[in-house]
């Protein structure tokens, strides 16, 4: 009865004990000529305009080049073209009616990974592809400004000219290219097939990586192109893991089974455990363009007057959020554009924690104490109003628990009601079904502008189809004629001194109450060299990983 | 016997069809729609994008009609796609299920192996301290919180002491052959000693009562007196026995350790069904949640079917009605 | 309960043992036999000690709590477990872990009891409807049970609990009770059919008694055996589940502390405050086994035809 127990114990016992040893030392030799890359979301498909996750995004900063893309510096660089169109050298051009014309030159020597050469023949049938109503594109924001891209001589198949039908400040961003061979034969039997085509699973890149396999749910393995005109990836191979779990993830850091980590969902706590148990581990905290703040639905009765707006954001204290929770390292927001972005304003009018500042706003502004110590408005209705945010999401609840302490000492009572992400964005601030405050960050880039903001037109109604992002509905007819005029203004300085306007009078009525600005969290290994992040929201941490190398 | 047998096919057909409109409505119910969740995430959506989208994916239509499209489709042998995985469901399901069944076939063999052995021990030696032990470990095992274990031994033997995995299935890129066998070993030991734990001690609480309950039967008695070895008695008669009604349970527990595998899969990143149906529940992949809830289901009945053949044919004294 | 196979495995064993003894005395002395019988068990008393003990801690909590309940310290993140000041240490926000669990106990544990009371009055409404009228009702809801049964059930809470909305005790209560009624309502199901062909109904009906009324005499006290060690031990799977769903982030939702979400959370910080994991943890695993033990032990000593 218990022989046959013993046996299989010994034989679980000795494997364990043979895999233990002999495990670890493969891997070791293993990863000199291979990046671990570990993720902690699984890409959905890799062909991105029909796709939503992120993390495909990530893999395919690897798998193809960009015509233009930005730096760790944050400025514009040519990949696939030769150079960046700019007003001054001509290439790019404003034409009458407020059109435009942007010319690239492709070079010669990109190939697709099956060995046929990138052109601007595939520029401008991607452009004619996602344009058509049937392809599964999730959104077409930029494509709709575009009247046609052509490749205007026939002879000449490296010459692209996309003509703009409005004039539009970051036309030289470039566009996305797929590979007109692979994927014509489906668009025309079935454009609303693409999303299944094989291509999304398996794509044929023009990267310094090609694909090799995708093991659903478990990783994706990438090989150095050897045909890259850039010169040929330095490490051969990178993989993909997908550990969905982020305290899983950030245990794979520490025992060195994963080398760099992207979208990680990582805390700011869990990326100082890192750094303090694997001191070969180099944690990046890379600013970026993610504002956090809370929205203040302005056309409720309370919050319609800006002093009880003003008053909320005196009574939270956002320094000791910064300092105590992130260590200073995310700085407080005052505005809602972040330092990087060049429309930037730093002298705006700042809300400084002074509890007896919100008191006396809130006294001005009709509110008398109750007494439960919670304020009665003049008609004698308790001051409760309700946030909402991300069920699941720690920071946030965290930062709700203190904000309802603060607020409650200058009188507020403030009830916390979470949903999960899906809900929260799929009606509740889309449709502006929260009542008072909803919580929550934008991810912004170099050329966002705020237009869908904060202009009039875009407070979703039912009128307009629920369209736009104004939901605090902040109607400003001075901030409207503003985001008109900048909208379409070409001249950086110009437009740069529209927004800074833009964001005086904002911070003076806020209807957004800013918190502070995200960082962007990864973690590379020590001995990987050349490896800066950009903190770029669609540029991700290996966007330069054809130039690292494993120090020796 | 054909006509339980009939009866109980019935049944289950029955069974099958309300499961799925349950879950379909339950599924469709459910608020935030897959194109409002793309749309939540891209700053950049216009509602014209939104209310294509929706056509696309088919969202527009009635309910009912929408179960009878997946019906139909899927009488047909088509799943359908994965919204989220752009495959098709029935190549992801296949994948996965590999993945589960290596890990649930490992679980439960080793949770049968110890929970039967420990169970016999146990009520050879009622009241003795080992019993007494295993008895309260047993007990242990089934209070234990699924992930919290798993969380727990990945502190313990996965960062503290850095001898397995903390997650996964395979190192990517392992040589095939016994290097890649051993490296399936080596990631499913985690998994396995957390999923097997509660089966363990439910196998070794009934092995326990039943052993005990046979023991005490006039059979046992007598072969005992007929004069044979011990051994022959426990292995031959009692085991036996005792063993009849522990083969329904095995059925019968398939849900549950299910259950345990969708956290356990989560907990280690285990590429299987439950991730999968997690991910598909949240991420409202209408068809890959009911190709995998229907499978589970479909699983299930089986095999309460074949528990209520092997009952019978191991004990003669059941008859079919 | 979430797939238990535990609750069927006694209904299968009830079945066949309630043919042997068919005609037991049910009575007065029953219950005393009972209750000596539940007070030799050991490991039931202890585990129904520590059941009591854990109630009063929750009950009592606003007034036996060292700390105020949810005070914000952020000078005080991270404090370590010690025997002055913060027994269990801090957490994340500088609130005292052991408050924290104290409070957390009467959220979790309410989940617990409800739920228990919930399922046992839907399962025992339900078990009696479909054994009294049989027929075609019968076939319709043991159907239904079959199909709850066919299914893990963490997925459908999973859907069930992204279908309801809000974060609270009553949402995950109604949650467990929709799908978690199937073992007390065979339990009560059986109970009433093997009455029903017993000699003592027929006898009865000849005399001129009604059925309901000679079901219902005899089947509160048989059949309130097998519900009460149901209901025990549904306590314990209850907040099992709770955590579970917790862990999934589909749980009762913070601000409401619950063992559950108190070790969600704690799972962020598992490599720089194993504390905060720990202690949660180690609660909701021994409330689990006492109960089970507790339901064990009034298993055995309500049917003492179990006892071995």
């Amino acid at each position: 009865m218990t022989n046959p127990k013993r046996s299989l114990l010994a034989m679980v016992i000795v494997a364990a004990l043979a895999i233990g040893v002999n495990i670890p030392s493969v891997m070791a030799q293993q990863s000199r000529d291979t990046v671990v890359f570990g993720m902690a979301q699984e890409p959905d498909c890799l062909i991105m305009t029909f796709c939503s996750m992120a993390a495909g995004m990530a893999v395919v900063n690897s798998v193809f080049a960009d015509m233009v893309s930005y730096n760790d510096k944050w400025q514009l660089f040519p990949t696939t073209v030769m150079k960046v169109p700019t007003l001054k050298d001509g290439d790019w051009q404003l034409l009458p009616g407020g059109k435009m014309k942007v010319t690239y030159k492709f070079k010669k020597g990109f190939t697709w990974h099956d060995g046929k050469p990138v052109t601007a023949l595939d520029a401008s049938w991607t452009y004619l592809m996602l344009r058509n109503p049937r392809s599964p594109a999730v959104t077409r924001f930029v494509l709709r400004k575009i009247e046609n891209m052509i490749v205007p001589n026939a002879a000449d198949p490296y010459t692209l000219v996309v003509q703009w039908n409005e004039t539009y400040p970051f036309a030289n961003t470039g566009h996305t290219v797929y590979p007109r061979h692979v994927l014509e034969r489906e668009y025309l039997r079935d454009p609303a097939g693409l999303k299944s085509h094989k291509q999304a699973r398996n794509p044929v890149g023009s990267g310094p990586y090609k694909l090799v396999e995708w093991v659903p749910g478990s990783h994706i393995t990438l090989e150095a192109y050897d045909k890259f005109p850039e010169g040929v990836a330095k490490i051969k191979k990178q993989v993909w893991r997908f550990i969905l779990d982020a305290t899983v993830l950030q245990a794979n850091v520490i025992a060195n089974q994963v080398d760099a980590t992207e979208i990680n969902n990582f805390s700011i706590d869990q990326m100082i455990e890192i750094e303090r148990r694997n001191p070969g581990v180099t944690a990046h905290y890379t600013p970026a363009m993610i504002w956090e703040h809370i929205d203040v639905n302005v056309e409720n009765e309370w919050l319609r007057d800006k002093r009880v707006r003003q008053a909320l954001a005196h009574a939270i204290n956002r320094e000791e959020l910064s300092t105590k929770l992130f260590y200073g390292k995310q700085p407080v927001a005052h505005t809602w554009l972040p330092e990087r972005h060049e429309g930037f304003n730093p002298n705006v009018k700042k809300y400084a924690h002074d509890p007896g500042r919100a008191r006396a706003l809130l006294a001005e502004a009709g509110f008398t104490m109750g007494p439960d110590g919670v304020l009665r408005d003049s008609r004698g209705a308790r001051f409760e109003i309700t946030i909402m945010t991300t069920a699941g999401h720690a920071v946030r609840e965290q930062i709700q628990q203190i904000i309802k302490e603060q607020l409650r000492a200058v009188g507020i009572d403030l009830r916390i009601d979470n949903r999960p992400a899906s809900v929260l964005f799929g009606s509740i601030t889309r449709l502006r079904q929260f009542p008072h405050l909803v919580m929550y960050a934008w991810l912004m880039s170099p050329t966002t502008l705020g237009n869908t903001f904060w202009h009039s037109t875009q407070v979703p109604t039912p009128a307009n189809n629920w369209e736009g992002q104004n939901y605090p509905g902040f109607r400003h007819a001075e901030t409207d004629k503003l985001i008109d005029q900048y909208m379409t203004e070409i001249d950086a300085a110009k437009r740069i001194a529209l927004l800074r306007k833009q964001q005086e009078i904002w911070a003076e009525e806020l209807p957004s109450i800013p918190l502070y600005f995200r960082l962007h969290l990864t973690t590379s290994n020590k001995k990987l060299t050349n490896v800066s992040p950009t903190g770029l929201s669609g540029t991700y941490i290996n966007w330069n990983s054809r130039l690292w190398e494993w120090k020796q | 016997m054909q006509r339980f047998l009939a009866r109980r096919l019935v049944h289950g057909v029955i069974i099958l069809i309300g499961l799925s409109i349950l879950m379909f409505t339950l599924l469709v119910l459910t608020p935030g729609d897959p194109v409002e969740l793309m749309a939540a995430s891209n700053p950049d959506i216009r509602p014209e994008d939104v209310a294509m989208l929706r056509q696309y994916y088919g969202l527009d239509d009635a309910m009912y009609v929408r179960y009878f499209k997946w019906v139909r489709s899927v009488l047909k042998g088509d799943l359908g796609y994965s919204r989220t995985y752009g495959t098709p469901v029935t190549k992801l399901v296949v994948d996965r299920l590999r993945n589960t069944l290596t890990l649930l076939a490992t679980s439960v063999a080793v949770a049968f192996t110890v929970g039967v052995t420990a169970g016999v021990y146990s009520a050879l030696h009622q009241y003795s301290a080992t019993d007494y032990v295993v008895t309260v470990a047993a007990f242990a095992g089934l209070a234990m919180p699924v992930f919290w274990q798993g969380i727990v031994f990945i502190l313990l033997f996965a960062v503290w002491l850095p001898w397995f995995p903390a997650g996964g299935m395979m190192t990517p890129g392992v040589a095939p052959g016994w290097p890649m066998v051993l490296d399936r070993l080596w990631h499913l030991v985690l998994p396995v000693s957390v999923l097997a734990t509660s089966g363990m001690a439910s196998w070794t609480r009934y092995m326990r009562s039943s052993m005990l309950e046979v023991v005490r039967h006039d059979y046992v008695r007598t072969a005992r007196a007929k004069g044979n070895p011990e051994r022959v008695v426990i292995n031959r008669h009692a085991l036996r026995n005792a063993l009849i009604p522990i083969i329904t349970l095995i059925a019968l527990s398939v849900p549950g350790i299910l259950n345990g595998a969708v956290l356990t899969e989560t907990v280690f990143s285990w590429p299987g069904m439950g991730l999968l149906l997690f991910q598909a529940v949240l991420g409202h992949d209408y068809n890959v949640a009911m190709a995998v809830l229907l499978f589970l289901a479909l699983m299930t009945v089986i095999f309460n079917l074949l528990a209520d053949l092997a009952y019978g044919l191991a004990d003669p004294r059941i008859r079919y009605d | 309960m979430p797939g238990e196979s535990a609750p069927r495995q006694l209904a299968l064993r009830l079945e066949r043992l309630r043919s042997e003894a068919a005609g037991y005395a049910v009575g007065q002395s029953y219950w005393q036999i009972a209750r000596r019988r539940f007070l030799k068990h050991r490991l039931a008393m202890i585990g129904g000690t520590v059941c009591l003990l854990l109630t009063l801690m929750a009950v009592l909590a606003p007034w036996i709590a060292p700390h105020t309940f949810d005070r914000i310290d952020l000078n005080a993140r991270w404090t370590q477990p010690g025997l002055t000041g913060n027994v269990f240490g801090t957490d994340e926000l500088g609130r005292d872990v052991l408050t924290r669990i104290m409070y957390a106990g009467r959220i979790s544990l309410v989940v617990g009891y409800v739920t228990a009371v919930s399922i046992s009055i839907v399962g025992s409404l339900v078990g009696a409807v479909a054994g009294f009228y049989g027929g075609w009702v019968d076939s319709v809801l043991m159907r239904l049970v079959d199909m709850l049964i066919a299914i893990p059930l963490l997925p459908l809470y999973l859907i069930l609990a992204a279908l309801i909305p809000g974060g609270g005790v009553g949402r995950i209560v109604l949650i467990f009770t929709l799908f978690g009624w199937t073992t007390v309502a065979r339990l009560v199901r059986g109970q009433i059919l093997s009455l029903k062909s017993q000699d003592f109904v027929e006898a009865g009906r000849a005399m001129g008694a009604s059925e309901a009324r000679l079901i219902l005499r005899h089947l509160i006290p048989n059949a309130l055996a097998p519900v009460i060690v149901a209901a025990t031990l549904t306590v314990g799977t209850a907040i099992l589940s709770e955590s579970g769903l917790s862990y999934l982030g589909l749980g009762i939702q913070p601000p409401i502390p619950s063992w559950g979400n108190m070790l969600q959370r704690a799972q962020e910080y598992l490599l720089k405050a194993s504390w905060l994991a720990i202690f949660p943890g180690l609660f909701i695993f021994i409330t689990v086994l006492s109960f089970n033990f507790l339901g064990d032990g009034l298993r055995d000593a309500l049917d003492p035809r179990l006892k071995t």
